[in-house]
């Protein structure tokens, strides 16, 4: 199965044990380089985006995330170019925990990958809940370079009432006024700024792509708008950036992880074991985008959805429409909610060119960096290797992307803000040194 | 500082044997085997980790490790006793071994090649290293020392001079990450692998960069057996310290043995 593949734990050991300390088998990429800020100026740094730019991790956002965010690892690489301190809403010390995250427990096979990713409750709850259930965070409503807000869209920045008790908790944390709106949030700590980065839509599209196509993607007429409205805020006074893209989401190892073949293999176990003899099932009954449908290539599972135990039922008459086996019969299919199918992938795909296509070409006319971030997870979902580590898009060991399959490792964040560096040189004829990704953590095992 | 150095000490060598019009000088040539043995000790070195830190290493002796000894020399009898100047070219063998159980975040190149990190505390393996530190020297000894039967047998001593041109170690590391039950995670074997250092960079020796000069304390005994033959048997103590490093400690001897011939 894909999954077991995926977690070798055979190593890929480097031809070098050194013996000694500090040391590094591989040539400083930056060596001989001397730091220049180029044409920009860094002595005040502010970052706007989402959960991305938030340093959000493991479904979670807590302390050790946020200081691995890559703003965060931004702002010390622009240090060397004069840039200036970086303030974050960090969790406090004691209440490092934050919104609380996943952790690795032990080392995971497909068997024990439930009972080895185990929660961490929240640290930083003040008591009280939004209206969607979530707590309510420790505030931090004091001067802040970070602006990240966990599951922003680019549909939200405009909407008063965002950042109250009835809309998103991170955005509550930050403000003072419940009702005032992102983009003005944004305009207040942004007007001393003397560069910026943007990095923002992934949720626009993402939410789409995690709820199986119910979640409506935000309309290109709405993003383009509120787009252009934060530009223009972020670009005031000639003001200097750089706007990063939206990922390809769905090459993201929530949709890729459980694939049909592992999960029909799954199930016909489960015939045989029963029914010995049994014909084998060729594919599932889903309720996709344009009706009910037998699964095809390029529908997708959701991690989530696996992890959670959606897909155990999946033969039963008890559960669904209780008419046909679940998710084996036409009139009981596995609900939307649970697979991607393809044309909602295409969906998807689409809605994400246009984003990026009305992105680059804001960035563009105000002479701003433009950052494709899929030039990095394309490559990982590839495999690659760098300074002795081997990184891919696979689930957890892949060294990118977290536990919740969506956000980033602290070395995936490293290699994004290389990635950033290296976009932002080019523009500004700055040459601001890289980061070594290998110095970062990638999925971490910790036992309790 | 190190060519003035060479350069005062090979004048020097050329004035001496310039005088040879002297009675009682003489010029010769010679070759030889060397034999080094030793040991290291290297004291725990913090790795920007918490907790974490590459441990106490004791590289103990692996055998005689052999090199070789070539070049000329230049001497002067006295009544009873004489002086000696030479420039020879050598290298030397280091062979250690050690075994050392650490964090597997305190080497990079371990943590590197999993496939996810660990915390800190939660997995350590045992690696056995065996290495061979070959150092290259342009030596420039003046031996001061005492001849006997009529110059057939020579005792010596004096500083040795050593300018080092090439330091490198051929390490060949393996052993195996250790179980630790607790996560689910087996014991896995290193396979051996063989790695070079430069030792002379300090990007690359960290810690065990060797200096480029250092001196050593020698001395020797010689025998004529027949006219213009001269076997020297010598032991080097590099009392200057061979690492960068002065909390290195440990223990280095050179035993070298040449046959010179003297031209005059």
């Amino acid at each position: 199965m894909r999954i077991n593949k995926q977690m070798r734990w055979g190593l890929v050991l480097a031809a070098t044990l050194g013996m000694t300390a500090c040391k590094n088998n591989d040539v400083d990429p930056n060596a001989g380089v001397v730091a220049s800020k180029g044409t920009a100026d860094f002595s005040r740094y502010v970052a706007v985006g989402n959960s991305l730019t938030a340093g959000f991790a493991d479904n979670g956002l807590y302390r050790s995330g946020q200081l691995n965010s890559y703003p965060n690892i931004l702002a010390g690489q622009f240090r060397t170019v004069s840039g200036g301190d970086f303030v974050q809403p960090l969790f406090s010390v004691d209440s490092a925990n934050g919104s609380g995250y996943l952790k690795l427990i032990a080392v995971p096979t497909l068997a024990t990958l439930a009972t080895s990713i185990v929660p961490v409750a929240p640290g930083a709850a003040r008591g009280g809940l939004t209206a969607g259930g979530s707590p309510l965070l420790r505030k931090f409503t004091g001067v802040n370079q970070n602006l990240g807000v966990p599951g922003i869209r680019m549909a939200d920045i405009q909407t008063p009432g965002y950042g109250s008790v009835a809309g998103n908790q991170y955005f509550e944390r930050l403000l003072g006024n419940p009702l005032k709106t992102y983009l003005s949030y944004v305009t207040d700590n942004v007007a001393s700024a003397t560069f910026f980065s943007c990095w923002m839509g992934n949720n626009d599209a993402l939410l789409y792509a995690a709820s199986g196509g119910v979640t409506p993607i935000t309309d290109a007429t709405t993003f383009q708008t509120n787009y252009n409205a934060l530009i223009t805020v972020l670009t005031a006074n000639s003001r200097k950036g750089v706007v990063i893209g939206v990922p390809n989401v769905t090459t993201a190892p929530l949709f890729t992880t459980v694939t049909l073949p592992l999960l029909l293999a799954t199930v016909n176990a489960g015939v045989q074991k029963a029914n010995p003899g049994a014909p084998v099932i060729p594919a599932l009954v889903i309720q996709g985008k344009n009706g009910i449908r037998a699964t095809q290539a390029g529908d997708l599972l959701l991690l989530s959805a696996y992890s959670a135990g959606a897909y155990n039922t999946i033969g039963s008459t008890a559960v669904g429409t209780k008419n046909g086996p679940y998710g084996l019969s036409a009139t009981n299919p596995l609900p939307t909610q649970l697979v991607l199918d393809a044309d909602e992938v295409t969906a998807v795909n689409t809605a994400i060119g246009g984003f990026n296509t009305t992105m680059k070409a804001q960035a563009d006319a105000k002479g701003l960096a433009y950052v494709d971030p899929n030039a990095v997870l394309d490559q990982a979902a590839k495999g690659f290797t760098q300074n002795g580590v081997t990184y891919s898009s696979a689930f957890v060991s892949g060294g990118v992307f977290g536990l919740d399959g969506v956000h980033l490792t602290p070395a995936g964040y490293a290699l994004i803000a290389n990635e950033i560096i290296r976009n932002i040189n080019a523009k500004y004829s700055a040459t601001i040194p890289s980061v070594d990704a290998s110095r970062y953590n990638r999925v971490v095992v910790q036992p309790n | 500082m190190k060519y003035i150095q060479l350069t005062a000490a090979t004048l020097l060598l050329t004035a001496t044997a310039a005088s040879a019009q002297f009675s009682g000088l003489h010029f010769g040539l010679k070759a030889g085997g060397t034999a080094t043995h030793g040991y290291t000790t290297i004291p725990a070195q913090p790795t920007g980790i918490d907790n974490v830190q590459v441990p106490y290493l004791d590289n103990k002796n692996n055998g005689i490790g052999y090199g070789y000894s070539v070049g000329l020399y230049a001497r002067k009898d006295m009544r009873k006793g004489f002086i000696q100047a030479e420039v020879t070219y050598n290298r030397f063998v280091l062979k250690q071994k050690t075994d050392v159980t650490l964090d597997v975040n305190a080497n990079p190149a371990l943590s590197n090649g999993l496939p996810v990190s660990f915390a800190p505390g939660v997995l350590n393996a045992t690696l056995n290293v065996t290495s061979e530190s070959a150092l290259e020297s342009i030596n420039v000894p003046i031996m001061i020392g005492r001849r006997i039967l009529d110059g057939k047998v020579r005792a010596y001593f004096g500083p040795n001079f050593i300018f080092v041109t090439k330091a490198e170690a051929i390490r060949n590391t393996g052993g195996q990450i250790n179980a630790n039950t607790t996560i689910g995670f087996a014991a896995t074997p290193i396979p051996t692998s063989p790695s070079t250092t430069n030792l002379l960079n300090k990007y690359d020796a960290g810690v065990l960069e060797v200096k480029d000069f250092t001196y050593a304390a020698d001395f020797g005994l010689g025998i004529s057996p027949i006219k213009n033959l001269d076997l020297d048997l010598r032991y080097a103590i590099p009392v200057g310290k061979i690492y960068k490093d002065k909390n290195i400690g440990g223990y280095l001897g050179i035993a070298t043995l040449t046959l010179g011939y003297r031209i005059f």
